[in-house]
């Protein structure tokens, strides 16, 4: 009788470890057959807090797509949004792109969505709109998710599972909002193959219990072509640099390095730094070719946009491009200045990584170089902004922190 | 209006220094332009050599960066032997083999650079090979003039002809390949425009106005390429130097000094059509002195 009852237990016990073991922990792979939705994504290219693109994909054209949506939590449909639809550009490979564009949605709130084509719907799944008053917000912000698949899902699997437990614990300041992507999804940018495998892996950013991560996209140097807009759902000709609120507090802008970068785009910068600078504290930019690189020679943005950062006094670049990680002492004027600017980043969601050049002058102590599969995390407070770099695996390689202007309307002093 | 490679003329350019040094000078110049851009400057990094082997092939990274480091430091190696040996009055038979070897190194690694570019994901990477031609062409073509060197017999008009020829076809290309980035709007050339203009001369011109200067720069880029081929009018030639130096030192102007590997390796860009205005300019000077 003891014997069976010890049996039973430990069945039950080494049950309970395999179910613990192999339970999903993110949501995706869904198969990418017919006119089965696939490839969902949530994309901020606009105001996060009332409007989002809820996008998916399709291997057959079909005929109706939309998006059922409701407040999470509630069980009757809030409404229906029909989708566009149109074909990937490039390559011979068949597939079809539909984007439903929420609006007047309500800040800080959990939207539920399911996906429909032709009466294949996808499961529900949901996510945050981002919050419009003045509170802690965190954002990961990474680059450089192309060449390795298996790399870049294990990072999207590790970014789902911070995602969640961001959300486990009491404390809402670490709540992760968004994935601001520096860009270079894929090596090819005109090859749909290869962008059907990285929407395919994407999705694994999503939780297992369906939470789905929206990404603030950067277009990189290997994302060429059209289907970089068909994937995010900009608009044809779309110039691909625009800035966004996330909270009361932060200005995110996201910047064009592919395009001319001293022309309309530089004067377009310098006017949204000048009217965000006063109302805003914290201003932070991402783009794709470094300034000030780890490994490479540096961008036009260090003559483009460089100058103009310094005028407005942004608090914090984001720049990928590099394939390693990076953390610039704080520059101004082309030297080391406490009242300048820090650049991170240089992109680790799953490119293979090159050994930076940590003599180059902005590396070097305070600031720092190293490689390695990376996410940075972003958390915008009241009185500082806390980054740490987050290695594949877990561990910390990085942390910094920036104090607010004392007067972010003038005074460049933190 | 004069041509090149006047059928009269070709045979008795068996001797031509001023245009031997030009190229050598090129391609010195080019070679430390490669070296200061992947090797030795404040900015350096790797070539797409090094990316194509580690990111494309998975070759281990150490091993691409030494296969890169080494075709740049032979680069610049060979350049500065092709200089140093033109330096001596008459060349010894190894001498010249070395310079042979040396210029062959150049035109190879060269090469090798812009097929990787063009293996690689950038935009306008296909067009590459063209793009780079005459960088790859300048060491190519004075390897056929001095390969009689190792070999004792004199260079031949011929030789002068194919060289001569050969960077015509260079020049050609490379500009036709500007012009049709330039007539697309290529974003980096209005930036070209646009610093140049913020740094130099302050005109305030606009991005619009800017790429309308970029397009019309662009429809002369391959006029002139094919007047080339077509026509070989020395003054096309002369052109074509002098708007390859300016785009060379834009680089300089639009990014200042830091750039200065940009602009040399670039040296091509002018120095390939200033052979062809010196060779053209020879030919006119022996067609006169026949005809006097």
């Amino acid at each position: 009788m003891i014997n069976n009852r010890l049996r039973a237990a430990a069945m039950f016990f080494v049950l309970t470890c395999w179910v613990a073991a192999t339970a999903p922990r993110s949501l995706g792979d869904a198969p990418l057959v017919g006119t089965n939705p696939a490839h969902w994504r949530v994309t901020w290219i606009s105001d996060p807090s009332t409007t989002a693109t809820v996008s998916w994909s399709t291997a057959k054209q079909g005929k109706t797509h939309q998006l059922r949506y409701r407040v999470k939590g509630k069980t009757d449909v809030q409404g229906t949004q029909l989708a566009r639809s149109g074909r990937f550009t490039g390559g011979n490979v068949e597939l079809y792109y539909h984007h439903a564009r929420l609006a007047d949605l309500q800040p800080s709130t959990a939207y539920e969505v399911q996906l429909s084509s032709d009466g294949n719907d996808s499961p529900w799944l949901y996510f945050v709109t981002a919050p419009v008053d003045d509170r802690p917000i965190t954002l990961l912000h990474g680059g450089d998710s192309r060449s390795d698949s298996a790399m870049r899902r294990k990072m999207n699997v590790m970014m789902a599972e911070m995602v969640t437990d961001s959300y486990a614990n009491n404390d809402n300041a670490d709540d992760l909002l968004a994935l601001a992507h520096g860009g270079d999804y894929i090596v090819t940018g005109t090859n749909m193959q290869l962008w059907s495998v990285w929407l395919s892996d994407h999705e694994l950013t999503t939780g297992s219990d369906g939470r789905m991560l929206p990404i603030i996209p950067a277009r990189g140097n290997h994302d060429k072509g059209k289907p970089f807009n068909e994937v995010f759902g900009f608009p044809d000709e779309d110039p691909n640099y625009y800035a966004i609120d996330l909270g009361a507090q932060v200005r995110l802008v996201t910047l064009n390095t592919e395009t001319s970068t001293a022309g309309d785009q530089a004067k377009w910068l310098d006017g949204e730094l000048a009217s965000s600078r006063p109302r805003y504290r914290w201003l932070v930019a991402q783009y794709h070719r470094p300034a000030f690189p780890a490994v490479k020679g540096p961008s036009t943005a260090l003559q483009s946009w460089v100058p103009l950062f310094e005028k407005h006094n942004v608090d914090l670049v984001c720049e990928a491009d590099g394939h390693n990680i990076k953390r610039t002492v704080p520059i101004r004027d082309g030297k080391l200045d406490e009242t300048g600017i820090v650049y991170i980043g240089e992109g680790g969601l799953g490119v293979p990584q090159r050994t930076p050049k940590d003599d180059r002058w902005f590396l070097e102590s305070p600031g720092m170089a190293d490689q390695g599969h990376h996410v940075f995390v972003l958390t915008f407070q009241e009185d500082k902004l806390h980054g740490k770099c987050v290695l594949l695996g877990g561990k910390i390689r990085d942390q910094f922190e920036l104090k607010v202007r004392r007067n972010f309307e003038q005074d460049p002093v933190r | 209006m004069t041509r090149l490679n006047s059928p009269q003329v070709v045979s008795t350019l068996e001797h031509s220094p001023d245009l031997l040094w030009l190229l050598r000078i090129v391609v010195l110049v080019q070679c430390v332009g490669l070296a200061g851009l992947y090797f030795f400057a404040g900015f350096e990094s790797e070539s797409d050599v090094y990316g194509y082997l580690y990111f494309d092939h998975g070759w281990p990274e150490s091993v691409a960066q030494r296969i890169d480091d080494i075709g740049v430091i032979a680069c610049l190696v060979a350049g500065l032997w092709v200089f140093l040996a033109g330096l001596g009055s008459a060349p010894r038979r190894m001498t010249s083999l070395v310079s042979l070897a040396s210029l062959v190194t150049a035109f190879v690694w060269f090469l090798v650079v812009s097929l990787a570019h063009m293996i690689r994901g950038e935009p306008f990477a296909s067009l590459s090979l063209g793009e780079h031609a005459v960088r790859y062409t300048v060491p190519l073509a004075l390897a056929i003039i001095v390969v009689h060197q190792v070999w004792n017999f004199r260079a031949s008009g011929t030789q002068y002809r194919w060289s001569m020829s050969l960077l015509a076809i260079a020049s050609s290309a490379t500009f036709m390949v500007h012009g049709y980035k330039a007539i697309v709007l290529y974003p980096a050339f209005t930036d070209l425009i646009l610093l140049s203009d913020a740094n130099l001369l302050g005109l305030g011109l606009s991005q619009s106005t800017s790429e309308t200067i970029l397009a019309t720069i662009g429809i002369i880029d391959i006029a002139v390429a094919l007047l080339l081929i077509a026509t070989r009018w020395r003054v096309i030639a002369i052109y074509m130097a002098v708007w390859g130096l300016v785009t060379s030192i834009s680089r300089l102007t639009a990014f200042g000094f830091a750039a200065w590997p940009e602009t040399l390796i670039r040296a091509a860009n002018w120095g390939a059509p200033l052979a062809l205005v010196i060779y053209h300019g020879k030919s006119t000077t022996t067609v006169s002195t026949k005809d006097d």
